[in-house]
């Protein structure tokens, strides 16, 4: 199995292959929980949005073609539950808000922020700084940079030209320099 | 790294070369121990609940709509075919014959012979049976272009003639006049008579399994 290219894994697994499937999650497990931590999530949250996108991919194995890049599947998947986190987010605190202006009283909002196992703080700012990026240039770095995905199969994935991810790229770099200076 | 991003990191954007290099090599942080095995474990749970649902949307319905039509058969049911001679009685309609379907002749011929076969049978119901073999017997003694058929009926009402069925007895005549004069296609008389007493006895001799088999094809 260790030897298989992601794809043949895959086809294995649309085949029931679950050994071939727990490959992929070894491959892939801290690449997800990375991707989803430079959003800005808790550590624990990233486990279970990289075990989402994982149940996710099984769920849609079948629908996987051997001839699209591995990579650009899973990534686009993973975008998919970090939008539906974001959104269920989004509506979670709208609705702590509106309790918190109905009751008139302000209670402590304990939003988990605990940091992994192999946490540091250095891998903790640049997470950071990546999280406080605009959506659109937080992408094309994390795709780009931290996954070294072609240009062309970040645009594919984000679903915008390839000259847009060229020069999103570069806004990113200067501003992430600015905050990391 | 990627041809496209070193490509620009080669040329005019040399400057954030560092700051790539250094993104990339910031610590990475890892999933607890057991990730992995909680992932599986997942996929099992979800695959196991997808099979429930299957069997619940699907195979019960589909298990129960079969076990309602055995149900309904007439084996479970009672109503007719136990292997009796009591159950081909059951089966006779009003008009004397026992099936409406394609089969319908020969089941005739069938039920008359065991009738004529079994002393202990309702005289009544032979006699119907018998009935229905006369008023379905055309001018020239036969039935229909089928010679094995016609044979049947004949060796039928020769066993009703012998059970001392007075209406089978002039039907009995017309019906071996008719084997006699129409050897039809390449079958002769002999061969008719041969097949119909090769049939005979799978059909005689008071064997309830064979009654069955007429009242289960009575019934279909």
């Amino acid at each position: 199995m260790k030897d298989r290219p992601d794809a043949a894994l895959m086809h294995m697994a649309a085949k029931g292959v679950t050994a071939a499937f727990a490959e992929l999650v070894e491959r892939y497990q801290n690449i997800l929980l990375n991707f989803f931590l430079r959003r800005g999530v808790s550590y624990n949250d990233g486990q279970d949005l990289a075990q989402q996108t994982f149940l996710r991919l099984w769920n849609y194995r079948k629908k996987y073609k051997p001839q699209a890049k591995f990579t650009t599947f899973l990534f686009l998947l993973a975008g998919q539950v970090s939008v539906d986190f974001f959104r269920a987010e989004g509506r979670r605190r709208g609705l702590e808000e509106d309790l918190t202006r109905d009751a008139e009283v302000l209670p402590e909002v304990s939003r988990e922020t605990e940091t992994g196992p192999a946490d540091s703080a250095e891998g903790g700012d640049v997470r950071s700084a990546v999280a406080r990026l605009s959506p659109g240039l937080r992408d094309v770095v994390e795709l780009g940079v931290f996954q070294d995905l072609p240009y062309s199969e970040v645009g594919e994935i984000l679903g915008i030209p390839k000259g847009t991810v060229k020069s999103r790229m570069f806004n990113a770099l200067k501003k992430l320099k600015e905050m990391l200076a | 790294m990627n041809s496209d991003i070193e490509e620009a990191l080669n040329g005019p954007e040399a400057g954030l070369r560092p700051l790539v290099e250094s993104l990339r090599a910031a610590p990475q942080a890892r999933v607890g121990d057991g990730f992995s095995v909680g992932v599986m474990a997942g996929i099992a749970a979800a695959e196991a609940m997808r099979r429930r649902r299957f069997a619940l949307a699907v195979v019960l319905p589909l298990a129960a709509c079969f076990a309602a039509l055995l149900a309904a058969h007439p084996v479970f049911t009672g109503t007719a075919p136990g292997f009796s001679m009591e159950n081909l009685v059951a089966c006779q309609r009003t008009d004397g014959s026992f099936s409406r379907s394609t089969a319908a002749p020969y089941v005739q011929a069938f039920a008359v012979t065991v009738l004529a076969r079994d002393p202990s049978a309702n005289r009544t119901v032979l006699e119907q049976a018998v009935d229905v073999l006369v008023r379905t017997q055309n001018a020239e003694g036969g039935w229909g272009a089928d010679a094995r058929l016609s044979a049947r009926n004949v060796a039928a009402l020769a066993a009703a003639s012998d059970a001392g069925v007075k209406a089978a007895v002039p039907a009995h005549r017309r019906g071996l006049r008719y084997l006699r004069n129409h050897g039809i296609g390449e079958m002769s008389v002999a061969e008719m008579a041969r097949d119909a007493r090769e049939a005979e006895p799978r059909l005689t001799g008071g064997d309830s399994g064979i009654a069955c088999s007429i009242a289960l094809a009575a019934r279909l």
